[in-house]
């Protein structure tokens, strides 16, 4: 999908259809990240819809955002902060301590048949990993980011962004390996 | 090793450094080993196994997003767009057929006298065919000109006024002044502008001009008929036959059609977009991308002519009246050619820079 054209299309032409599928694009994956902050699911999709309604409410400024996904991942994050900072009498959250428990499924693509158990194995694994560290390693899976666009929207530097995720895969590599030597 | 190698390649690859041998390498790697297969996956999933689910979710939740944005007073501007059409623009419509014998008597005058302006010197910007150019005016209206095209503008442009004259096809992106309105003049007609994104295609050898508006409104006055304008809203294209045209296949071809129904000298449609990834299709030429949208032979081998700088001779005189239609992203002419021979509507071959086509 081409967002660029998307983009072209909503700030021109107001065009509703672009519109309708660059919600539907970007929709689940923004609520899922914005639910490992808020960690209620209406509240990550009000959020998500707010962030949505800006887009269409940009008109020609649109055109002027050029990565449109970090753009989006950036501002529910920060909605997302303002959020807990307002509701806070409530519960105290550490903004960088907050692992993206909810974010994913752990589940595998099956091309390689891999048995139920190593994938339990690989989802304990990363659950145990530092909170940044998992949260770059789901950004990066999931919804496919690079690098620099998971260190913008982190705003940590690119080779932190790089440590984290070797450690997430040293780490996945480990359980295979005590996983192959009891199978044998 | 090799472990230490493979997440150093998944590392270039996902900082978007990597090079295609490095690319190679690390599908070679995951080839040999199983181990390092899996793990490969776990980074990069071939497809989200949850994607479908994912997208009805989204779906219910757009329901819910898109009475909300009605409620904030958003997307009005369309159901404003069903308006029943304006009654002046077809009484226009029926005027300028009488104006056609007018219209040919001044495009002759125009082009005969290219540079009305003999007291100030001008300066013209052309590209040959089979290339694109892009550039700034003085006042900051960015043009891209596509090939076989020509704009010429005087030195003291921006000055007191802004006139450009377009031979050929362009897309303007107009800098706003209300002060100084842009007009261009092309073929038989001006464009006036304020402040707006539009595609002019106004080539002497071929059939229409069309002028298609992105956004911002353009006046339109044909050169025989002052008085009269007609203003194109964002999202309309206006066809304007081009009935002199020095093409002698052109030519050919209105003599020959001289019993038949006569195309309308004006014809305001919808612009078109591709419905594959929406883009504006009068303006793909822009990103590279050779459309014909429904067009006869006759359009399709001058739009292949200018594109490749070629020559085509058309040896079956029927595929005037066959069209045409599809989208070419940057392919090289033996590809265009063979996806139309592929419709086998026709059938070609070809001779260093000529194209026979029968």
């Amino acid at each position: 999908m081409d967002i660029t054209l998307l983009q072209e299309q909503i700030a021109i032409f107001r065009n509703e259809g672009a519109y309708k599928q660059l919600f539907l694009h970007f929709y689940k994956g923004l609520v899922r990240f914005t639910d490992t902050y808020v960690r209620q699911n209406e509240v990550a999709e009000e959020i998500v819809s707010d962030a949505m309604l800006k887009v269409w409410t940009m008109k020609e400024g649109l055109l002027g955002v050029h990565n449109l996904k970090v753009y989006l991942f950036t501002a529910v994050k920060n909605a997302a902060i303002n959020y807990l900072v307002k509701n806070r009498n409530y519960t105290t959250w550490d903004i960088d301590n907050i692992a993206p428990e909810t974010f994913v499924s752990y589940l595998t693509p099956e091309q390689v048949t891999i048995s139920r158990e190593l994938k339990h194995d690989f989802a304990t694994a990363i659950r145990a990993l530092p909170p940044k560290c998992q949260m770059v390693y789901k950004l990066v899976r999931e919804e496919s980011f690079t690098y620099k666009e998971v260190a913008t929207i982190m705003e940590i530097s690119e080779n932190t962004v790089d440590r984290h995720l070797n450690i997430a895969m040293r780490r996945l590599a480990d359980v295979f390996k005590s996983y192959r030597s009891s199978t044998r | 090793m090799q472990e230490e190698r493979f997440y150093y390649l998944v590392s270039r690859t996902l900082s978007g450094s990597v090079s295609e041998p490095e690319k190679a390498e690390l599908q070679q790697l995951i080839h040999e080993d199983e181990r390092l297969h899996i793990l490969y996956l776990q980074i990069f999933p071939e497809h989200k196994e949850t994607e479908e689910e994912d997208r009805s979710e989204a779906l219910q939740a757009y329901t819910a997003h898109f009475t909300k944005m009605q409620i904030a007073g958003q997307f009005e501007e369309n159901i404003l767009e069903e308006q029943p059409p304006r009654r002046w623009r077809r009484n226009l419509l029926m005027a300028a057929s009488v104006l056609f014998t007018l219209m040919l008597g001044g495009w002759w005058l125009w082009s005969a006298l290219p540079a009305k302006t003999s007291e100030v010197a001008s300066r013209e910007v052309k590209t040959p065919k089979g290339s694109q150019s892009y550039l700034t005016l003085p006042d900051g209206t960015e043009v891209w000109l596509n090939a076989n095209s020509k704009i010429v503008y005087d030195n003291d442009f921006n000055q007191s006024a802004r006139n450009v004259q377009l031979i050929g096809e362009a897309y303007f992106k107009v800098a706003k002044n209300q002060d100084k309105p842009f007009t261009i003049q092309a073929g038989g007609l001006k464009v006036k502008v304020l402040g707006t994104v539009f595609n002019l295609r106004s080539y002497p050898d071929e059939e229409n001009i069309e002028t298609t508006l992105v956004s911002g409104s353009v006046a339109i006055t044909l050169d025989d008929q002052p008085g009269n304008t007609i203003q194109l809203k964002p999202g309309e294209k206006l066809s304007v036959h081009n009935r002199v045209s020095t093409s002698p296949l052109i030519t050919r071809r209105i003599v020959d059609s001289l019993d038949t129904p006569e195309a309308p000298l004006l014809l305001l449609s919808k612009i078109r977009v591709d419905p594959l990834d929406s883009t504006l299709l009068d303006a793909a030429w822009k990103e590279g991308k050779l459309v014909f949208d429904g067009e006869e032979f006759g359009k399709v081998a001058s739009k292949l002519e200018k594109w490749y700088n070629i020559t085509v001779v058309v040896e079956n005189e029927n595929l005037y009246n066959t069209s045409f239609t599809g989208v070419f992203g940057k392919k090289s002419l033996v590809k265009v050619l063979n996806a139309l021979q592929a419709t086998g509507k026709l059938t070609y071959r070809q001779e260093n820079d000529t194209v026979y086509v029968h």
